[in-house]
């Protein structure tokens, strides 16, 4: 017997579409369909606003150039851009790495032996509460304008939140997880090493990924001074050439690049933790 | 190799037989090993284990198995520590072995056995929490010995209503914190002391604990994994005869035909050195061919090598096969691929992998729905019977109290006390078929009035 088609038989009731449905997501087209819509309205409103020449354009073009001058800026960019980027990155990188190891230890330390963590905790909410750019003037007396200034500058930026963001992952694995294996009869040691750590890592990956994210803005402050190549030296020299065109784009491409990194970051996390998958 | 050619005595005329099939009669040795009586001794203890197999802890029974039979085996394994390992009718053990089986203490010689400790006793023990107005008594006075019976531990169901207790009393018995340790009284498991938590006592919880990062076998292995080291198993007695050693260990352990363990603090320093198990006639027995003059000592300990990492690997997937689960389909799932059922049978294969002397279970099946439940049911008293460890075993369900129990531990309301101590037929059948059985009912029913009437009687002091 064939079942009557759903949409003649009055008892069934059809359910409420998605836009009436509190926390229900709109099929994947209109989602997509909704954001590009939303860029297209900015990118039309930029254009509206930068149309003409200097003087009859509504916004003047030494504060928005037009859309089309920014993308030709891109050109006379190329030149340095490569340097540029991985002179930042680099930096970046060194800067994460060293708060990562050093985080990363003392944090799982920390978080399994409470005494440690206790002794840390007032360093640690101090470091956490100094606004980051209070830190900088004491990083250039520290450590003169080179690039240890820099890689200290976003080491003690990041570390003391890689650190609490560690103990935290190695103090929400369950009890009873400890409780297991101890009565599989696993030594201190190997409970540390063969739960609790391997338990916690994609929580650590994933504070690291959010730090490195941070770092990237940390870096454009450090570079402000003194600098001979990288992302945040090109913003400055444009301000002082009054080259807007070229920070706009150069905007674009520090975005583009957080993300790819965000994103590379997160594809590795979800290869290798493949048991999480909340990641 | 044997030992023979250390041996300085004569040896005895042989063939007294061990069993109907008679023993090969040993010549007279040489000093140098003798092929022809180690070949007859190996094909006698191959002979002898197929007897034993035959007679011994039918696992599973026949759907038939007559109660009457099981009733009177029960009631022999539960009277007093009995001289031969009771599953065996007498006629099947030779009658100078089963005092080794008894054991006795460590090296008191042989004569009347002597009683062991207790596997878990509890004398007047309470757990208070915090101090003063705030203080809370979990448990009050608790006491209760569960006996050692060789080669068969018992079940014990601990029921009760929510919060009177159970979990402390095996937190205290696994020592775990903060459960552990009590506030007052005693609790000694074989007669020692508790100083914390250790694989000889496995846990299975009722939530699910598997480890997220390891797929099913590297789940499984994880005990053995964590031992690594060398073991040494305490052996309670040694006895040379008919060309056969064989070596009573005190829990049992999964022996391996062909495996190579040591010999060691054996009374009879003869005995000492490498052997090679060539047949396991009980879980808690290992056998060997060696031709020398008949000897009857007392313990020592057997050392085992640990374990390659291939070693390892099988021995999960042995383990993982046993609790019901496929090796070909589940091995390399991970946790979050499993259902609830399944992720149990993990936990309970991670425990028995180690062979514990003590498995705690804390309501490890309340979580599942009914039908996967009996269906675990069945296979934990397979696996019971197979491995003989003893079982501390916490339910809501009365039911399963009473199918799965040789023993109830009945606990009374906060602050919890054993209350009763009732002791049931063990499951011989399937739970299914065993629920329907009247006298089954009748018991759970009388289990019920006595928890009603502590719960009124409750209420009414409200």
């Amino acid at each position: 017997m064939a079942n009557p088609p759903r949409a003649a038989s009055p008892e069934v009731p059809s359910p409420p579409p998605w836009w009436r449905t509190l926390r229900a997501d709109p099929p994947v087209p209109i989602r997509v369909a909704i954001g590009a819509a939303l860029i297209a309205v900015i990118l039309l409103g930029w254009w509206f606003v930068t149309r003409g020449d200097a003087i009859s354009a509504i916004v003047s073009p030494s504060k928005l150039p037009s859309p089309g001058a920014v993308l030709r800026s891109f050109g006379s960019l190329k030149d340095n851009l490569s340097d540029g980027i991985i002179a930042t990155l680099e930096r970046v990188l060194l800067g994460v790495l060293l708060a990562a190891v050093i985080g990363v230890v003392l944090g799982v330390f920390a978080g399994t032996n409470r005494a440690v963590g206790a002794a840390v905790a007032p360093l640690v909410i101090f470091l956490r509460s100094i606004p980051m750019g209070a830190l900088l003037p004491l990083m250039l007396m520290l450590f003169a304008t080179g690039e240890k200034q820099k890689i200290m500058f976003i080491f003690f930026a990041i570390v003391p939140f890689v650190f609490s963001d560690t103990v935290k992952a190695i103090s929400i694995v369950p009890e009873r997880y400890v409780e297991t294996a101890q009565t599989l009869g696993a030594s201190n040691r190997q409970i540390l090493r063969k739960v609790l750590v391997p338990l916690a890592l994609p929580d650590i990956i994933t504070s690291l990924r959010f730090q490195f994210g941070l770092a990237l803005g940390y870096v454009m402050l450090a570079e402000a001074i003194a600098t001979p190549s990288g992302l945040g030296v090109m913003l400055n020299n444009n301000e002082r050439l009054g080259n807007i065109e070229q920070n706009y784009a150069l905007l674009f491409v520090i975005a583009l690049l957080a993300f790819v990194i965000d994103f590379l970051i997160r594809f590795f996390q979800r290869g290798v933790f493949q048991w999480r998958r909340d990641l | 190799m044997t030992d023979a050619k250390k041996d300085p005595h004569p040896h005895l005329p042989g063939g007294t037989g061990t069993g109907p099939a008679g023993g090969a009669p040993i010549q007279p040795t040489t000093p140098a090993r003798d092929p022809a009586a180690e070949a007859a001794a190996l094909a006698q203890l191959e002979a002898d284990e197929q007897r034993l197999a035959e007679v011994d802890l039918p696992a599973p029974p026949p759907a038939g198995a007559d109660t009457a039979n099981a009733a009177v085996t029960h009631h022999a394994r539960t009277a007093h520590p009995p001289p031969v390992a009771p599953p065996l009718p007498p006629e099947a053990v030779p009658g100078d072995v089963a005092p080794q089986i008894s054991g006795g203490a460590r090296m008191v010689p042989l004569g009347p056995p002597l009683t062991k400790p207790p596997v878990v006793a509890f004398d007047k023990v309470t757990k208070t929490y915090g101090h003063g107005a705030g203080a809370f008594t979990a448990i009050k006075d608790v006491s209760f010995a569960i006996e050692d019976y060789p080669g068969r531990g018992e079940f014990v169901s601990i029921l009760g209503p929510s919060g009177c207790g159970k979990s402390t009393v095996i937190r205290l018995i696994a020592g775990l914190l903060p459960q552990f340790p009590q506030t007052s009284g005693t609790v000694l498991v074989d007669g020692k002391p508790i100083r914390g938590p250790g694989p000889d006592r496995g846990m299975v919880f009722q939530d699910y604990t598997s480890f997220d990062n390891r797929s099913v076998l590297d789940n499984v292995a994880f005990g053995i994994e964590c031992r690594g080291v060398e073991r040494a198993i305490v052996a309670d007695g040694a006895v040379r005869k008919g060309g056969v050693l064989t070596i009573t260990t005190a829990s049992a352990h999964g022996w391996k035909k062909g495996a190579r363990v040591t010999l060691d603090g054996i009374a009879e320093r003869q005995l000492n050195g490498a052997i090679t198990v060539a047949s396991v006639p009980r879980p808690n027995q290992l056998a060997a061919v060696q031709v020398g003059p008949e000897l009857t000592s007392g313990g020592g300990v057997v050392r085992v090598a640990a374990l390659s990492a291939d070693d390892r690997a099988d021995r999960a997937r042995y383990w993982i096969e046993k609790v019901g689960l496929s090796v070909k389909r589940d091995a390399d799932k991970y946790p979050h691929e499993l259902s609830g059922g399944m992720r149990q049978r993990v936990a309970i294969a991670r425990t028995l992998i180690l062979e514990p002397r003590i498995i705690l279970m804390d309501e490890p099946f309340g979580a599942l729905d009914p039908p996967t439940r009996t269906r675990m049911q069945d296979n934990l008293v397979e696996l019971w019977r197979e491995q003989s460890p003893t079982i501390f075993f916490i339910t809501h369900s009365i039911e399963e109290a009473v199918y799965l129990g040789d023993h109830i531990l009945l606990f009374s309301n906060s602050p919890g006390t054993v209350l009763k101590t009732i002791r049931v037929p063990p499951p011989d059948r399937p739970s299914i078929e065993m629920q329907r059985d009247p006298k089954f009912q009748a018991i759970v029913t009388e289990i019920r009035d006595v928890i009603d009437r502590m719960e009124s009687s409750n209420r009414a002091g409200d």
